[in-house]
């Protein structure tokens, strides 16, 4: 039984020893410093690395500074006059006793259930992962300022005014007890704050704390310019953001068409003249076939190499535009502004001899007569044929041309352009349409009369395009990839293109879309005009444009009063 | 302890100087601004990419400040101009993981963040039209953020943001477009966001923050000033590239 005993006896001294803590040591010292051991032991002089047991104590005299490590890495440094005891130290469990002076604690990490006290006469400061400041005056009075972290005070008797718990945060400066009815509560002054982050170390000389205070202000210095280098930063990002905005108005996109080709577009918006602006859609493929499955219309012109296609709007206004395209949307908004003429022409210039051309030329009346109405006009008339660089630049240009009843047109020096034609929009036919639903595709085909004359059957021709929205792989789209996508708008716009293939062909036999596509006879099609025959499409071809949509959008963020101006 | 008071008479008085000052300041140069100019651009702007017009709204109730210390959760309530005027009925929250330096010296502060908000004029707008059936607005935002102390009165923190705005519109008739007929509209914007910014408290309860946020998928930043009461965020938000490049903002928010 006796064995038992000894057993439990020697168990129970194991588990009571392993529940004390290492004892706090002095780490270092300075001046007059003494310690006790124990509270009825009287103080003797500190000796460096000496332990201060749980009840044990240590002050410092008028010269002396101190500093005490505590097992789990918390330090309390002691300025002259000071004296704390430890009242409590186990191995979860730390109470300090702050008699009088001032120190500083540091309590880095604590384990769970993990408690570090540090208490006054006045109340009981719970900390953890905290730095701060404590002084407590003569009279009971004191103030704690908390540097890092959190305090939750306690007061021993609860306050005549205020909670009897407060919870301190960092920066924050607090004074209590003795004979202050009303705590003081402030933001720490710099003066606080620099005192707190000033080492401690007793014995430190001043020109050694000088030092360490200067290089925290060289740290507050590389803070400074850390702010400015930012600043700088933020205005290069800002130049470049402007940088980018002024390239809003050119764009390139490479992708694949409809057919599998691969497509390079190239897209400018220019000013040719003060108050004219053009925008350019260059469509480039190394190898052109329209071979898509899906196609309305026939394309007999086979295989092509180095294929060049374009479409180029040009709009020109009665007034000359602000230099700086950010001035735009103010400058459309004046009720004076007129756009006067405004083309589009679609063209193959794969050989720039043989431009096949198909434009639309619209003029406001207004122009040259103040009391028509404002509104461009292209008078329902379709230009188009087989031209020369000169004669291609005369359509674009849209002035000055004079269209000759025979289907023929004059440039403005008054000679006729080889291979252009020109012809009205035909009231007696109907336009012929149809759509891919929910694929978006769409087909038309407008039906036109060369000259004006539509009597004569070798006259009526259509004009005929097919529309394709497509991926940047060639797909096209359906309806809800565009309609129910989480994507944004610009995200869409980036992924997405407009491919369009416009055709001048040949009234056909047939009904519907039979008159159009039964049989692609264009080639055979010519123009007399002023006695001379224009061959409009010697090469069976058509004009095929990707267009991406990069310059549109920039438009509308840009100049959207503009585009409603031509709207009109 | 005293709490100042959001509108005392010296924040008033203030104010209103700083407001007579901006305006004699400003008040030669405002003649030769084209305001008729400046409205259409932004119009523009908005009809070229609405969703990106309202996603800086979004940002604007998104409460991306740090928890103050000793605070483990929070509510967020944008005010303006989110709630007020464009009507997004909005909320959100953070909820702090880790207190900085608690599990050990230097580890920050971490927390949650996340809100969702709802456009109510949205609903309103759809019951008024004649041709929408339905339409809905909203968008949410959630990420985490880490504060760390370089000194007691400044603090630094940094974080992940991901934001999503949704639109979803019903016809009642449909439109054609290219010859297929579209009857309802749903879209999008989103970005993921990293935020770094500064915080650095004036009083017991006042605190100025400053924060950059980086758009990774539009590669834009956007930049938030605010000073920040006990229950109200006053501050500016500056987005380069927007439409509306400052937005003044006011938001409401508890922290417990």
């Amino acid at each position: 039984m006796k064995k038992y005993i000894y057993i439990i006896a020697a168990f129970a001294a194991f588990l009571c020893t392993s529940a004390y803590a290492d004892d706090a040591v002095i780490g270092a010292l300075a001046g007059r410093v003494d310690m006790r051991l124990d509270i009825h032991k009287g103080w003797e002089p500190a000796v460096l690395g000496s332990a201060i047991p749980e009840g044990g104590g240590i002050r410092t005299g008028e010269d002396g500074a101190a500093e005490l490590r505590f097992p789990n890495k918390s330090k309390i440094w002691l300025k002259p006059n000071s004296t704390i005891e430890i009242e409590q130290h186990q191995s979860l469990a730390a109470k300090i006793a702050v008699i009088s002076g001032y120190i500083k604690a540091r309590i880095p990490h604590l384990r769970r259930k993990e408690v570090f006290e540090l208490r006054t006469t006045a109340a009981v400061a719970a900390v953890r992962g905290t730095e701060l400041l404590l002084n407590v005056g003569d009279e009971g009075v004191a103030e704690v300022s908390v540097l890092y972290g959190l305090v939750q005070l306690v007061y021993n008797v609860p306050p005549a005014v205020g909670p009897s718990e407060v919870d301190l945060t960092q920066g924050v400066f607090y004074r209590f007890g003795g004979s202050l009815r009303i705590p003081v509560f402030a933001l720490l002054t710099p003066e606080q704050e620099l005192e707190g982050l000033r080492d401690w170390t007793p014995g430190l000389s001043r020109l050694q704390t000088l030092a360490m205070i200067r290089l925290k202000e060289a740290d507050r210095l590389l803070m400074r310019e850390y702010a400015r280098t930012a600043g700088q930063v933020e205005t290069v990002v800002q130049e470049l953001v402007n940088h980018v905005r002024d390239e809003d108005m050119a764009a390139g996109r490479t992708l694949t068409d409809v057919s599998g080709n691969l497509v390079r577009v190239d897209q400018r918006l220019l000013r040719p003249d003060a108050h004219t602006i053009q925008l350019i859609n260059m469509v480039k493929r190394p190898v052109y076939d329209y071979t898509y499955s899906g196609k309305q219309f026939a394309y007999n012109g086979g295989s092509i190499v180095n294929r060049l296609d374009s479409l180029q709007a040009r709009v020109e206004f009665n007034k000359d535009l602000p230099a700086n395209i950010t001035e735009w949307s103010g400058f459309f908004q004046s009720d004076s502004v007129r756009a006067d003429r405004a083309t589009v022409v679609a063209a193959n210039q794969t050989d720039p001899s043989n431009i096949y051309a198909i434009g639309f030329i619209a003029v406001n009346p207004q122009a040259s007569n103040p009391s028509a109405s404002n509104k461009l006009d292209d008078d329902n008339k379709l230009y188009f044929g087989t031209v020369d660089i000169n004669g291609y630049n005369s359509l674009a240009n849209g002035k000055g041309l004079t269209l000759l009843s025979s289907g023929g047109v004059f440039n403005p020096s008054g000679v006729q352009i080889a291979g252009l034609a020109w012809a009205q929009k035909d009231t007696s036919r109907s336009l012929i349409t149809g759509s891919g639903d929910p694929a978006l595709s769409y087909y038309s085909a407008m039906p036109y009369c060369v000259g004006g004359d539509c009597t004569q059957s070798q006259n009526q021709i259509w004009f005929a395009q097919e529309n394709y929205v497509i991926g940047n792989g060639g797909n096209v789209r359906a309806k809800n990839d565009i309609t129910n996508s989480s994507g944004d708008v610009m995200s869409i716009f980036k992924d997405n293109a407009g491919q369009a293939v416009f055709y001048v062909k040949n009234n056909q036999s047939g009904t519907g879309i039979g008159q159009v596509s039964a049989v692609d006879t264009n080639l055979a099609m010519g123009i007399r005009t002023n006695g001379s025959i224009a061959y409009l499409n010697p090469a069976h071809t058509n004009a095929d444009v990707v267009m991406i949509p990069d310059i549109g959008v920039s438009m509308i963020a840009n100049i959207l009063p503009m585009l409603e101006k031509i709207a009109k | 302890m005293t709490t100042p008071a959001i509108f005392s008479p010296r924040r008033i008085l203030t104010g209103l100087c700083a407001a007579a000052l901006l305006a004699l300041c400003a008040g030669r140069s405002f003649a030769g601004i084209d305001w008729q100019g400046q409205g259409a651009s932004i119009v523009s702007k908005i009809l070229a990419n609405p969703g990106a017009f309202f996603f800086e709204f979004q940002q604007d109730m998104e409460a991306t400040n740090p928890l103050p210390p000793g605070k483990f959760s929070s509510l967020n309530i944008g005010l303006f101009p989110t709630l007020l005027p464009l009507g997004y009925l909005n909320g959100s929250a953070h909820y702090r993981l880790h207190p900085e330096g608690r599990l050990a010296p230097g580890i920050p502060q971490v927390e949650l963040m996340g809100g969702y908000w709802s456009m109510a004029w949205a609903k309103v707008a759809a019951d008024q039209s004649k041709d929408i059936d339905n339409a809905s607005f909203n968008g949410y935002y959630y990420g985490i953020m880490a504060t760390s102390s370089v000194s007691p009165k400044v603090r630094l923190f940094w974080g992940y943001k991901h934001s999503q705005l949704k639109a979803q519109l019903d016809l009642n008739k449909t439109k054609d477009v290219l010859g297929v007929k579209v009857n309802s509209f749903s879209t999008g914007f989103s970005d993921d966001f990293f935020i770094a910014g500064i915080e650095h408290p004036i009083s017991l309860n006042d605190r100025w923050t400053m924060q950059l946020n980086y758009g990774v998928a539009r590669k834009v930043v956007a930049a938030k000033v605010a000073w920040s009461g006990k229950y109200f965020d006053l501050g500016v938000n500056v987005y380069p590239e927007g439409v509306l490049v400052i937005h003044p903002v006011w938001n409401f928010h508890a922290a417990f």
